[in-house]
């Protein structure tokens, strides 16, 4: 098991070194030098120009620049920003917030996904079932900013129950909606899981012997099916965890929270190349980890399940 | 023995079954007829801005003489929203179908040649699968510069990885199957086995894609320009019109409103219909997509 840990961590470097290449030669796309930018309306001198070139590399060949971000990357070193900020200061004041909001989601959308899954699938057919089914459908059509939106407007605005964006100091309040808009997506996806897979289970024989044996109907569901049928769903939440950890650019905008995709959104418009790779170095590293702990959980969950 | 149902006798049979999939069937349709006829349907003529705010009526709410009400313009938001919506169905099925056009090609020479070009391609797909796809498609659509070209490619090239993953395992179960090797044994070269044997076979697979793919990619574009990075014109996708109504979402929530929803609608219709065609066409894929 330990082998094939570090074996998929050992095959992550190449993908995220592709991954940099790829945000690397985009960013080299964007017209005119992040220098120029950050010197803005006053220009600046010739020299103040030139140092500032030196001091970020920006006279280099890309290829070297390429390099050069990458040797000091294995330092552990992120950089800083055009405006001089060091990365891993920001992405540390940054990330917890963006950890808090995923967490919230993913424990709404595993909470509302198995609740309407199991209603879901203990009487199929029904109206309950009609009813989750479409708030899954639902949850999986809309776009996630008009979702957003509604629940800023209706919550916020309407009803002034809620501040509509993250300048009061309560990072609980502030929470709630975002929490909601983002969980929304997950929860539906779980709820489908669940339904399928314990509809799938709920045929099976050792669900009819447990019935035999005169078990109440909830200790078979939760007991027996449901436990049966966690690790497809575990899969989802785990999935679900990694890609919402390297924050929500959408969700972050609309309710203006301070985490990690606002942040790769500030340096995409800011054409600041540092913040932008390592944005999308957090968010690919957390994805690709996310899906492995996924797969050694596989095995934990599942005695059957083996890694050579 | 029952009779064999082509594909589409059996696609029809599960849409005329299924109220969802006849619902997101009939809205596709609507919206692809909205889309054509949109001039005639608009009451009002969109892009004389000027002449209208001169009259007074900017930001008023909705009424009878305007079912949506008027932006900051003074333009009538229920014009633009049905003129938006040949912005938005075009850029949705040209940007799906450019990347799907992708994501065969890579899917196909990977799985048939093998080798080091499937060995390149998969390592290609995977960069681009871990790569956070809404950032990826922002971060292209930032460094190419606003216009309509940049947010193709920008849908493209983020859009085609899946797809390709996807027909790359097809081709790779079909080209063991016996009638291909008969078309081998016959003599038959490679594109005469690629277009006359493999991809006809994953013909039903492909459409499913393509119409999941829609919904997809029109949420992409929303954002994209959600994020003001969608292209500015007379004639404004939806996604566009909704990143001008938020400056004024306080005061006038309808100049944002409307327009997002026809977004929610449009993805829901494609996405109803793409989930009954794939119950419909290919029932191995339940669990896959």
């Amino acid at each position: 098991m330990l082998v094939y840990v570090v074996r998929r961590l050992l095959l992550a470097v190449p993908l995220l070194l592709g991954i940099l290449f790829l945000t690397f030669f985009l960013m080299q796309l964007v017209p005119g030098s992040p220098v120029e930018r950050l010197l803005g309306e006053r220009g600046g001198t010739p020299e103040e120009r030139a140092r500032l070139m030196r001091e970020y590399n920006f006279d280099r060949p890309w290829w070297e620049q390429f390099g050069l971000y990458v040797a000091r990357l294995a330092r552990g070193d992120l950089g800083t920003s055009v405006n001089q900020v060091p990365i891993a200061a920001e992405i540390a004041d940054r990330f917890p917030n963006t950890c808090i909001l995923a967490l919230t989601s993913v424990a709404l959308a595993t909470a509302l996904g198995l609740l309407t899954g199991v209603l879901s699938a203990v009487k199929p057919g029904s109206w309950t079932d009609h009813a989750c089914r479409f708030v899954a459908v639902f949850g999986l059509s809309t776009p996630v900013f008009w979702f957003g939106l509604m629940l800023m407007l209706f919550f916020a605005l309407k009803l002034r129950w809620l501040p509509s964006s993250s300048d009061t100091p309560s990072l609980a309040v502030n929470l709630i909606l975002p929490s909601i808009t983002l969980g929304l997506r997950p929860a539906a996806f779980i709820q489908r899981v669940t339904r399928s897979t314990l509809m799938d289970i709920l045929r099976t024989d050792f669900i009819r012997t447990a019935r035999a044996k005169g078990l109440s109907e909830w200790t078979v569901v939760l007991g027996h099916a449901l436990r049966n049928a966690l690790l497809p769903i575990v899969t989802l939440i785990g999935l679900d965890l990694g890609s919402l950890l390297s924050g929500s650019v959408i969700t972050e905008t609309i309710f203006n929270f301070r985490g990690i995709g606002l942040y790769a959104l500030k340096g995409i418009q800011d054409r600041d190349p540092n913040v932008v790779m390592a944005t999308v170095l957090l968010s690919s590293f957390l994805f690709l980890l996310a899906n492995l702990i996924v797969d050694v959980l596989y095995a934990v969950l599942d005695p059957r399940v083996r890694y050579e | 023995m029952s009779r064999r149902l082509t594909p589409l006798q059996a696609g029809w049979r599960l849409l005329s079954g299924n109220p969802l999939t006849l619902a997101g069937a009939v809205g596709a349709a609507a919206l692809c007829v909205v889309a054509v006829a949109a001039p005639w349907i608009a009451p009002y003529p969109v892009g004389v801005e000027s002449l209208a705010s001169t009259l007074g009526t900017t930001l008023e709410p909705p009424s009878l003489g305007h079912l949506f009400g008027t932006d900051w313009h003074g333009s009538d938001v229920f014009s633009k929203v049905i003129m938006g919506t040949r912005v938005t169905i075009f850029i949705g099925l040209v940007a799906s179908l450019l990347s799907m056009v992708i994501g065969v090609l890579v899917g196909v020479a990977s799985g048939y040649f093998g080798g080091w070009i499937d060995t390149v391609l998969m390592r290609l797909t995977d960069v681009v699968l871990a790569f956070p796809s809404l950032l990826l498609t922002i971060l292209i659509a930032a460094s190419l510069g606003s216009g309509v070209t940049s947010i193709f490619l920008a849908l493209t090239v983020s859009g085609w990885a899946g797809t390709g993953r996807m027909v790359r395992s097809l081709v790779l179960t079909l080209r063991e199957q016996e009638f291909v090797l008969a078309a081998v044994a016959a003599g038959a070269g490679a594109g005469r086995i690629i277009f006359h044997h493999i991809l006809p076979n994953c013909l039903s697979t492909l459409i499913v894609l393509f119409t999941l793919r829609i919904g997809i990619t029109i949420l992409s574009e929303a954002s994209l320009s959600f994020l003001g990075l969608g292209a500015p014109s007379s004639a404004p996708s939806w996604g566009v019109m909704v990143f001008y109504g938020m400056d004024h979402v306080r005061q006038a929530p309808w100049v944002a409103i409307w327009p997002a929803s026809a977004i929610a609608v449009t993805v829901l219709c494609f996405n109803f219909l793409g989930d009954g065609l794939r119950d419909a066409l290919d029932p191995k894929m339940r669990d896959v997509l």
